[in-house]
């Protein structure tokens, strides 16, 4: 039994005329103490996905699954209020810009109590004593002074940490890290990285890591989910598909990367753009940028199928080249 | 020959349709009608333009013409009405719709004269308070602050009780209460602009200081200061209505709508059209105005565009 | 906190003072003889003209005028009414506690009725609630205030019978000006004589709430407009996304983590209404027959009471002034960053 165990999710936006589907018939698993990630280009639908599972979309976007369950409940049918008594304590999600998630009328410390206060009923001495644990937990130095201070008067590392500390506060089962690290510095992106996979392992949380960087996932993912245009393309264990693409998607995606391509001559790029709301191909989304393209290819739909070591959505998986 | 003709063809079908640029105009005007209170608005000032300038024509009676006979008529489909007066009579037994006729051309020409003459001093300022912002700059803006300090119906009055009430004295008073916005805006505009780099490219380039002032700087502020000035000739009808209102404006019995109103309030009880009708005229075309400046500043500003 | 305040009050004395070259330059630019205009008789004995130009202090160089003004100023001295030879500042103080009541009340009436359709229409946005509010706003931003005073008159007064035409209070009543605000006076005149004066509180009531609404109505749609759409920014916000990924309740999302942020630049608006209100309450108080500094000061330019105008102008002026000043200090106070920034 999976901790999150998603079939067949898809979210609309736009009217009825017109819509526009951001995310298409994608499954997804994750287990206890697992860190899984999703890759994929700006508007591959990966934040969408999470938002919807954690009721975020604000009525915005149609959600259509088969299941969509965390922990035994499903949470197609939960009402806004169970639902809210999962979200920020069981599953806790961190963003992309940390200076911009914190509100900026608040200190610190309010920010961190808010949640024991709403979740966990936490009062007086002890609400203080551990919205401070969290702080040091997430190595803030100087914590007991920066309770009292305000957003802006810390760096975009720090409020990363603060959010960390927020989202770790009532020891979330499910820790949804969105892009963490995209808007720091470089040398601090290493920092948080580490931090996130100590309290990951720490704590034998599941952890979803949601970026478009590579080499991150390579680095601390057990499995990985790579999107395009909505869809889940390929599925499979690090390192084994790293090493192993079936789809083609995910073996331009990797060639792309300077440290895949040692040896050539020059990086290898996909031809065209991710189709967008009013171009997207009839057959599979990939099929006009496909280097592999066969006539089936444009007229179907190619539906996501497993193999021994994954999942793949794809009419021609590139399984010869994984013989040579 | 044939080669030739058959590359043009190439090229002309691989025109992309987006790439042909509409004309500036025809993109505003576009823009524009998307806004239905927008075109709703300018229709309303398009009639009251139309009647302010043909009211010598249109109008069915004189609008300083006594009819003793018919001192408060009501409009002509009230009870007691008269198919002579349409909009009925007021106390001195003249003809109201003429009255709100010859009244457009008093409201809509002191405020367009009050925004001319706080648009042209109030960019310039404003430009040399943008230019200059050291000492002449800080100057006029301490200027603008106090004049902003002061309620601007109230900063209008105390112009007309220095200058005595009538015509010519109320545009000004109007004027100058207009005056603060005009200043801020521009210079806000401006200094936004001149910290771009085509300014400085044409100060590289010796433009001179009248130049680089009204040729340069200036046609990029104009988006912003065509809404301020369609919002601020609303509210310079709202002012001169108000001043006639109070008995300081337009002296009667020249016809004008507010100072139509300042002899209402005692007739409230037995006729009521001599309230409603230059009350409603004056709320619709303030309506009008405000609706067509709103449709203005999403056509011409895409930044500001959705914003409010 | 304490630099800020000083930074602010380096703007607002500089402004004062502009205000009082203003109010000065004010009696010295009208056209003309001044005391001709003043009393308004051509013929006057030289001597007497001579008297009351000293009177005045006009015969004086003019920057010794400007100090001699000052001056008084600072000794509480502004000078008389022309007519009533009453002091121009106790005439306000007997004045003042009537615009101030009606003000209040249109400005509590506004901020209440503004931020809750501000409210709301956010978060209903594009519902037939957001159309009308945005509509009715609209609509009540271009309306003249005293043709909606004068159409109101006309339909709850006049039409309806719902309340009295004009005034404070019905002449019925005894009522002591004990502190000049009618609705206090009359709840004690009521509780002191509860045979004579029974009912007066209620009729208070009923005489000032016309002339609240009406001079409410422009700030009201201001507010109401100004509110939705910083609700709508803030709504957008990264922080706002955070608090609901926390599992914080939908009110908690909305009036802690997204109204304290969109009410910043509503206090700012909110502070400017007060300009709009002095404005506005010169307008209503006439419709009205209400007997504050509005009316006062209109009358008084009407019989050309210079003294009156001069510094009846002046003591509004530096009251909306100091109201700004206020209002940017709460500012700071509301949003961390202003407060915090060097």
């Amino acid at each position: 039994m999976s901790l999150l165990q998603i079939k067949n999710l898809s979210v609309e936006f736009g009217n009825a005329a017109n819509p526009f589907r951001a995310v298409e018939n994608l499954d997804l698993s994750v287990d206890q103490g697992e860190i899984v990630g999703i890759v994929g280009e700006s508007g591959s639908g990966k934040s969408v996905t999470m938002m919807a599972m954690m009721g975020l979309l604000e009525g915005q976007g149609r959600i259509v699954a088969d299941q969509l369950e965390f922990d035994g409940k499903n949470l197609l049918t939960i009402s806004p209020k169970e639902r809210r008594k999962i979200v920020g304590k069981d599953i806790a999600m961190i963003f992309q810009d940390p200076m911009t998630s914190l509100n900026p009328s608040y200190t610190v410390g309010y920010q961190i109590m808010e949640v024991l206060k709403v979740h966990q009923g936490l009062r007086g001495a002890e609400l203080k004593a551990r919205a401070l644990e969290l702080m040091e937990l997430v190595e803030i130095p100087a914590a007991k002074t920066r309770l009292e201070a305000y957003p802006h008067q810390l760096s975009g590392g720090m409020s990363q940490r603060v959010m960390i500390a927020v989202a770790l506060a009532c020891n979330p089962k499910l820790l949804i890290a969105d892009e963490p690290t995209t808007a720091l510095d470089v040398t601090i992106q290493a920092q948080i990285m580490e931090l996130l996979v100590n309290l990951q392992k720490e704590r034998n949380m599941a952890l979803i890591m949601i970026t478009h960087d590579l080499a991150v996932i390579a680095e601390v993912a057990h499995r990985v989910a790579v999107m395009y245009a909505g869809q889940v393309a390929e599925e499979g264990h690090v390192p084994r598909l790293f090493q192993h693409p079936v789809h083609p998607y995910t073996e331009a995606l990797l060639s792309s990367i300077p440290e895949h391509s040692k040896g050539a001559r020059r990086l290898t790029t996909l031809p065209g753009i991710v189709p967008g709301q009013y171009d997207r191909p009839k057959g599979c989304l990939l099929s006009p940028r496909c280097p592999y393209v066969q006539e089936r290819c444009r007229a179907e739909r190619p539906a996501i199928t497993p193999y021994e070591h994954g999942a793949v959505r794809c009419f021609y998986p590139l399984f010869d080249k994984e013989a040579q | 020959m044939a080669n030739v003709n058959t590359t043009s063809q190439t090229v002309a079908a691989n025109e992309d349709p987006a790439l042909s640029y509409p004309s500036p105009l025809k993109e505003f005007w576009s823009s524009f009608k998307q806004n239905k209170g927008a075109v709703a608005g300018l229709i309303f000032m398009s009639v009251v333009v139309f009647c302010a300038l043909f009211a010598g024509i249109i109008s069915p009676h004189d609008p300083l013409e006594q009819y003793r006979d018919h001192l408060l008529t009501p409009p002509s489909w009230a009870e007691g009405g008269v198919s002579q007066f349409l909009l009925g009579t007021d106390e001195l037994g003249r003809d109201i719709m003429a009255r709100l006729f010859y009244g457009a051309r008093m409201s809509l020409l002191i405020s367009l004269m009050s925004v001319l003459l706080s648009l042209i001093p109030g960019v310039i300022l404003g430009l040399l308070a943008a230019f200059f912002p050291k000492v002449l700059g800080g100057l006029i803006m301490r200027l603008m602050d106090i004049m902003m300090a002061l309620p601007s119906l109230l900063l209008a009055i105390a112009i007309m009780a220095i200058l005595g009430p009538g015509l010519i004295n109320a545009m000004i008073a109007i004027a100058v209460v207009g005056l603060p916005g005009y200043v801020r805006l521009t210079r806000a505009s401006a200094i936004t602009e001149l910290n771009r780099d085509y300014v400085t490219a044409a100060r590289v380039s010796g433009a001179e200081l009248l130049r680089l002032m009204f040729v340069t700087v200036l046609p990029n502020c104009m988006a912003p200061l065509i809404v301020h000035a369609t919002m601020s000739f609303s509210s310079a009808i709202l002012e001169i209505s108000a001043l006639g209102f109070l008995g300081m404006g337009v002296q009667p019995p020249t016809p004008e709508w507010g100072t139509m109103l300042s002899g209402a309030r005692d007739y409230m009880t037995s006729a009521w059209w001599v309230v409603l009708m230059p009350g409603l005229t004056i709320l619709l075309a303030v309506l009008s105005i405000n609706l067509m400046g709103d449709g203005l500043r999403d056509a011409l500003d895409p930044k500001m565009k959705r914003a409010a | 906190m304490f630099a800020f305040i000083l930074r602010r009050l380096g703007v607002l004395i500089p402004t004062f003072f502009g205000i009082t070259l203003l109010t000065f330059a004010l009696i010295r630019m009208i056209p003309g003889d001044p005391i001709e205009v003043m009393v308004g008789e051509r013929s006057l004995d030289p001597v007497m003209h001579a008297a009351a130009m000293k009177r005045l202090g006009l015969d004086q160089p003019l920057y010794v005028q400007y100090f001699d003004y000052i001056g008084k100023l600072f000794h509480g001295d502004l000078g008389a009414s022309l007519k009533t030879q009453e002091s121009v500042w106790k005439e306000f103080t007997t004045l003042f506690p009537a615009t101030l009541e009606l003000a209040l009340c249109a400005l509590v009436f506004a901020t209440v009725v503004g931020l809750l359709a501000g409210v709301v229409a956010a978060i209903k946005r594009g519902s037939i609630f957001d159309h009308g509010v945005m509509g009715v706003s609209l609509t009540g931003f271009s309306m003249p205030i005293f043709v909606w005073g004068l159409l109101a008159v006309m339909l709850f007064s006049v039409y309806l019978g719902w309340t009295p035409v004009s005034g404070r209070i019905d002449l019925q009543y005894d009522i002591a000006p004990d502190t000049g605000f009618m609705l206090i006076d009359a709840w004690r005149a009521q509780i002191a004589d509860p045979e004579l004066n029974a009912g007066a509180f209620k009729d208070a009531i009923m005489h000032l709430i016309l002339p609240a609404i009406v001079l409410g109505t422009i700030p009201l749609a201001v507010i109401a407009r100004m509110t939705r759409s910083s609700m709508l920014e803030v709504l957008r916000e990264d922080y706002v996304r955070t608090a609901r990924a926390k599992g914080l309740s939908p009110a908690r999302v909305i009036f802690i983590h997204t109204l304290r942020n969109a009410l910043i630049p509503v206090l700012t608006v909110i502070g400017l209404q007060v300009g709009t209100l002095m404005g506005g309450a010169v307008l209503t108080e006439t419709i009205f027959s209400w007997p504050g500094i509005g009316k006062w000061l209109i009358e008084a330019i009407g019989r050309r009471d210079y003294p009156v105008v001069q510094n009846g102008i002046l003591i509004v002026a530096t009251l909306v002034i100091v109201t700004n000043f206020i209002v940017d200090i709460l500012y700071g106070i509301a949003n961390p960053r202003i407060r915090h920034a060097k």
